[in-house]
């Protein structure tokens, strides 16, 4: 009845009614642990021998630094010095450890850190019909354009049919070892104005795929309802209860039989395991932190949410998102990365110091502990902005001192699980307004991050309406490991 | 009754952020009277396709209000009143069925002359899942604009006449509503659709599975596993006036409903005949209500009177309540069955073992469980009134040795984890 593509024969047995409801009708995504362990195993057979092995399956997680609001390139990664003033901006470049390469006067820390990673300057993709900033996350997250597009150019809310984020596909096809949350969104939604999570989701994967959304302040205490034990549950009970629990089921022994297709028991085990090993709490438990790294970071959100990051990480989870604090609301005095108006002032003074203290000391940290190893670390907006000063792109007004979105050419930065250490890839022109060498489309970088995973980023996986689709339709960067 | 005009209200997509929080109880409430009358069938769904008017006053029109545009109803009507998915041919002919591009834009154009204007009464301030404040409109008047409105085919760009894709429909006239006519013909006992649909469907939401499945994907290429019961089902369905209730009858005095799950070696691979029964996870709102008869404490809802049960909420957006959403309670802003997830994870499996809503029921420091350990000094007798209350059924005599209340944990203590290990196991979080 469920045949998955290119194994013939390899059909599912032992799932529940409602799977079997969505089964033919809504397609792979009820899928009971044992498809999902079957499925695994699938993906982690090596590809074609045609296709190439650079950094294939080297990374157990991924840290995706999304700085949502689409920041400036040319101020940050991609300096321009020799171009006209009103593309050069106000800030100088400064040299980095890694000879040929610079940065912007207001990345101090990272030019330290650049020989640990390798720098995209020429991200570029044109997008379909208006850029607002919605339809460009989405593609970032789940590499499709969203089908249904509202006048205003901004999107409908999220939707039981919308594409997978890739954290969730990988946290289908490649669960953790251990007992962890495998996907974890921290500590904000994604957002546009009133559109708000969209792109965030595991959409037709359903709802057990969704990332454990984390929308708290690292930077402040933490609260863990349901990960951390109960107060008038000791551990000494819970464990007394585990136990009762398993007699309780083994006197129903039909019952558990007619159950087995929803692996209760493994979830279950999972779920205790979870809690009484206190391996999440744990990880969200910032306090274990020296101060001496914790101040490292930065002891702002984005600096802590990037501590906390790398402590998922070392806990087991595939797939950590750290949003960017504020959202695009073109307020100049808030750290949004959306500046319209007023570009210089607070990136120097708010974004980039919080943006340089997080990400140099999570490249730095994670390579003291050997981590950088087996963790991808991808820094991307969903597009960059304007080369030229107080132009309008995209039908926003924006004062002589703002930048609009450009998503035609900008910058990512990928680091650790065999990505070239201290490298450039692909060039943009004199203006970084279009790629001059190897132009990527972002959609791109979801491949590579599949194929770093190990995962053929062709993979099928059935949509709601049961049509196979491809994880995402586009090719990884194999040069871009070394 | 609740539980009934809730499968109606997720299908109509009964959400407060197309309708806001008024519309949403005028709508559940109108859902909720038909169900609780038993209103024919083909009457509800006349009101339903052919209402006009204030959402306030007439409330069958909220329908139109979330579904809005002639593209859309074509989809979502098509799904839910004839089991046919036509999304397909919205861009193509359906490369393996018969539908083709051309009955899409047909169908819509009954629709075509559907517009919506402000009520008199304003907007409405609502918050939505996320418990950010939106503004929504408030009344909304649905009305045929009589000065046109048409449907153009996708490729063609040509004004499309409004035609049924199969039968034959009365023509109308160009000063009536197109929508009568319609409705005629989709509710008639010749359309082969209407009826099978519909005992299709509600077969499904007893046995967690449709004759042909998934329900609203009938089609040549998916046929039902047991012709001759869904012919036989929708034909006495037909005879009795479309009687929703005689059918449900129907099927609960089945043998097949009374049907354990126990399997033997000849069906234990079945799932598509009906063999045996298939356990089904209770939906979310069943959950909140069951484990609330079980302790005989149940947790409130936001602004709404305590002693709400979850299944009376109208709205599947109602915030507060993050364990209705995680258990899959739908957001109802689709006709597919699918939306409601009845699944079960690891995100679950924690909520459930250490989560408030068992978590804080097991432990009312003044419940039920409190006042039986004090009440009753008889071991054997509290073990039997916790399974009594949480199984509906006494324990065997091996159950009864399970917990042993001389060991170290307080009387109390040993009551409330034998509480919470049975709302923990398959035997409650399952109907079967």
């Amino acid at each position: 009845m469920l045949s998955i593509p290119g194994k013939p024969g390899s059909t599912c047995d032992g799932f529940s009614r409602r799977e079997f409801l969505r089964v033919g009708g809504a397609g792979l995504f009820g899928l009971t642990l044992g498809d999902v362990l079957r499925l695994q195993a699938l993906a982690n057979e090596t590809p074609d021998a045609s296709k190439p092995k650079n950094g294939w399956g080297q990374a157990q997680s991924v840290i995706l630094l999304f700085l949502q609001g689409g920041p400036s390139h040319i101020d940050i990664w991609d300096p321009k010095p020799d171009a006209p003033s009103n593309i050069r901006g106000e800030f100088k470049s400064i040299k980095t450890n890694v000879p040929g390469i610079w940065l912007s006067e207001v990345m101090p820390l990272l030019a330290q850190q650049m020989d640990k990673a390798t720098l995209i300057r020429s991200v570029s993709y044109t997008p379909a019909g208006l850029f607002n900033h919605t339809a460009a996350i989405y593609q970032m997250m789940t590499g499709y354009t969203p089908d249904r597009v509202s006048p205003s150019g901004q999107l409908e809310p999220p939707s039981p049919n919308d594409f997978p984020h890739a954290g969730a596909q990988i946290a289908r096809l490649k669960p953790p070892n251990v007992s962890m949350l495998p996907f974890v969104m921290l500590p904000r939604p994604l957002q546009e104005s009133n559109v708000i999570g969209k792109g965030g989701t595991a959409g037709f994967l359903g709802p057990a795929y969704d990332p454990y959304y984390f929308y708290q302040d690292p930077a402040k205490e933490i609260k863990l309802d349901d990960l951390a034990l109960r107060k008038d549950v000791s551990k000494e009970r819970l464990a007394r209860r585990a136990k009762l629990l398993d007699q309780v089921n083994g006197a129903m022994p039909e019952i558990e039989k007619a159950v087995s297709g929803y692996a209760l028991d493994s979830y279950y085990q999972k779920a205790f395991d979870l809690i009484l090993s206190g391996r999440a709490r744990n990880a969200f438990d910032l306090s274990q932190e020296p101060d001496k790294v914790r101040d490292r970071y930065g002891r702002h959100t984005f600096g802590q949410g990037c501590l906390l990051a790398r402590r998922l990480v070392e806990a087991g989870t595939r797939f950590v998102q750290m949003n960017w604090p504020s959202v695009a609301n073109g307020d100049p005095t808030v750290d949004a990365w959306d500046t319209h108006a007023a570009n210089f002032g607070p990136l120097r003074n708010l974004h980039c110091p919080k943006l340089d203290s997080g990400l140099s000391a999570l490249l730095e940290d994670l390579d003291q502990r050997g981590l950088l190893k087996e963790t991808l670390v991808v820094a991307i907006g969903e597009f960059g902005r304007s080369p030229r000063l107080g132009v309008s792109t995209s039908g926003n007004g924006n004062a002589p001192d703002g930048r609009d979105h450009w998503p035609y050419c900008y910058t990512a930065l990928m680091a650790g699980a065999g990505i070239r250490r201290g490298a450039l890839y692909g060039k943009s022109d004199a203006t970084g307004s279009s790629p001059a060498e190897n132009p990527v489309h972002p959609i791109q970088i979801l491949a590579t991050v599949y194929h770093a995973f190990g995962i053929d980023p062709h993979t099928v996986v059935l949509n709601h309406l049961s049509q196979p689709r491809e994880l995402v339709q586009a090719e990884p960067i194999p040069a871009l490991f070394g | 009754m609740e539980y009934w005009a809730n499968k109606w209200a997720d299908l109509l997509q009964c959400n407060s952020e197309s309708l806001g929080q008024k519309g949403v109880w005028v709508f559940r409430n109108w859902i909720q009277r038909s169900v609780e009358q038993n209103k024919p069938y083909d009457k509800f769904v006349r009101e339903l396709l052919t209402a006009q008017g204030s959402a306030y006053q007439n409330p069958a029109v909220n329908y139109y209000r979330v579904l809005r545009e002639p593209g859309k109803i074509t989809e979502d009507v098509s799904q839910t009143f004839l089991g046919t998915r036509f999304n397909c041919n919205k861009c193509h002919d359906h490369p393996f069925e018969r539908w083709t591009q051309n009955q899409y834009y047909e169908f819509g154009a009954y629709f075509a002359q559907i517009a919506i204007k402000r009520g008199t009464i304003g907007k409405e301030v609502i918050r939505n899942f996320t418990g950010d404040q939106t503004t929504v409109s408030g009344d909304e008047i649905v009305y045929r604009n009589y000065d046109g409105g048409e449907v153009k085919h996708l490729k063609t760009g040509h004004v499309m006449n409004p035609h049924v894709p199969f039968g034959q429909a009365k023509e109308t006239a160009s000063d009536q509503d197109r929508r009568e006519a319609l409705v005629d013909w989709l509710v008639s006992k010749e359309n082969p659709l209407f009826a099978k649909s519909r005992a299709n469907r509600v077969w499904s939401y007893f046995f967690g599975r449709g004759i042909i499945d998934p329900v609203d994907d009938i089609r040549a290429g998916n046929p039902p596993s047991n012709p001759a019961l869904l012919e036989a089902l929708t034909r006495d369905f037909v005879e009795s006036g479309f009687d929703t209730r005689k059918l449900l009858r129907a099927i609960c005095q089945s043998r097949t409903y009374q049907l354990s799950i126990s399997k033997n070696k000849w069906n234990e691979d079945d799932a598509i005949n009906f063999s045996h029964a298939l356990p089904r996870r209770l939906s979310a709102e069943q959950m909140v209500d069951a484990v609330a008869v079980a302790t005989g404490h149940r947790a409130k809802f936001g602004p709404l009177p305590a002693g709400t049960r979850a299944v009376e909420l109208p709205d599947g957006m109602v915030s507060g309540d993050d364990f209705l959403s995680l258990f899959g309670r739908p957001k109802r802003q689709s006709a597919c069955e699918c939306e409601r997830s009845s699944n079960l994870s690891l995100s679950h499996a924690i909520n459930l073992i250490n989560g408030d809503t068992i978590g804080e029921a097991v432990m009312e420091p003044d419940g039920r469980i409190k006042k039986l350990v004090d009440a009753e000094k008889d071991d054997k007798k509290v073990i039997e009134e916790i399974y009594l209350s949480c199984l509906s059924r006494p324990p065997t005599e091996k159950e009864m040795t399970l917990v042993d209340f001389s060991a170290g944990a307080s009387r109390l203590e040993t009551a409330q984890d034998l509480t919470w290990a049975l709302l923990n196991s398959p035997a409650f979080l399952f109907n079967r």
